[in-house]
């Protein structure tokens, strides 16, 4: 009698009910990442107006190749970070194709590499938010708007989005955080 | 979407040399989140051994 009970509160997979994960006023998810991206760019959109500092002249503005624009993304993916090695040799020929291409647009304007540190930044959240959805799937949205606002607005990125050069770190992870559905897909 | 996550990967790779440290990560995930044994973590994380693999072939290159 007992086994029997134990059998009819097990139900096939096909009849539980899919768990509330709504809670965000009926949104869709491209909406809510939408919503999270404006935030960012809101939150850091006082850098636009910022000039180059620290790291940024070495990077941007006194490189070579960055300068040459479009013609010079050829040399920046045969060449070492920064000239002679200064640093250690490393190899980013991504982040200074991108800052060769903005060089190509508007020479010598900080105000660009702001504007696409912030847009970048923005789609990084927007990807996490979309990352982390279809990593936890029946997690409450709230929850995971909650995650990722803290993640956005934490002030330790403020160096991250306020610094030109630091674009390498934005779209590292950028392209570092979609790994991870792949990788539990097949895992 | 194997190769596209290789992509992504290099690309990651390509803008900072750091996401490299991932190559240890992947396996990990198999082997401590879903209780998979380490070998076929890491078969499943041949993908990103490529990668690597490509983004170190273009730093010996430069």
């Amino acid at each position: 009698m007992a086994k029997k009970r134990k059998q009819d509160r097990i139900k096939p997979i096909s009849q539980v009910a899919e768990p509330d994960i709504s809670g965000m006023g009926g949104l869709s998810e491209p909406v809510i990442a939408l919503l999270l991206a404006l935030f960012g760019f809101v939150l850091y959109a006082n850098t636009l107006g910022h000039g180059y500092v620290l790291d940024d002249d070495l990077t941007i503005s006194l490189n070579a190749n960055v300068q040459r624009g479009i013609s010079g993304i050829a040399n920046i993916f045969s060449q070492p970070y920064r000239d002679n090695c200064f640093g250690g040799c490393l190899y980013r020929p991504l982040t200074l194709s991108c800052f060769a291409v903005e060089w190509a647009i508007a020479p010598n304007s900080p105000f660009i590499g702001h504007l696409m540190n912030v847009a970048w930044y923005s789609a990084t959240v927007a990807l996490f938010y979309i990352t982390l959805r279809k990593l936890i799937p029946y997690s409450n949205s709230i929850l995971l708007c909650a995650v990722v606002v803290l993640f956005m607005a934490h002030p330790i990125h403020t160096e991250v989005v306020a610094n030109i050069k630091s674009r390498d770190e934005i779209l590292s992870l950028f392209f570092y955080n979609p790994q991870f559905i792949p990788v539990c897909e097949m895992v | 979407m194997l190769v596209a996550a290789g992509l992504t990967f290099i690309a990651a790779m390509l803008s900072k040399e750091g996401a490299v440290t991932a190559l240890a990560v992947f396996p990990l995930i198999g082997w401590t989140f879903f209780q998979k044994s380490f070998s076929s973590s890491l078969k499943s994380s041949a993908w990103a051994i490529i990668s690597v693999a490509l983004f170190f072939f273009c730093v010996a290159w430069c």
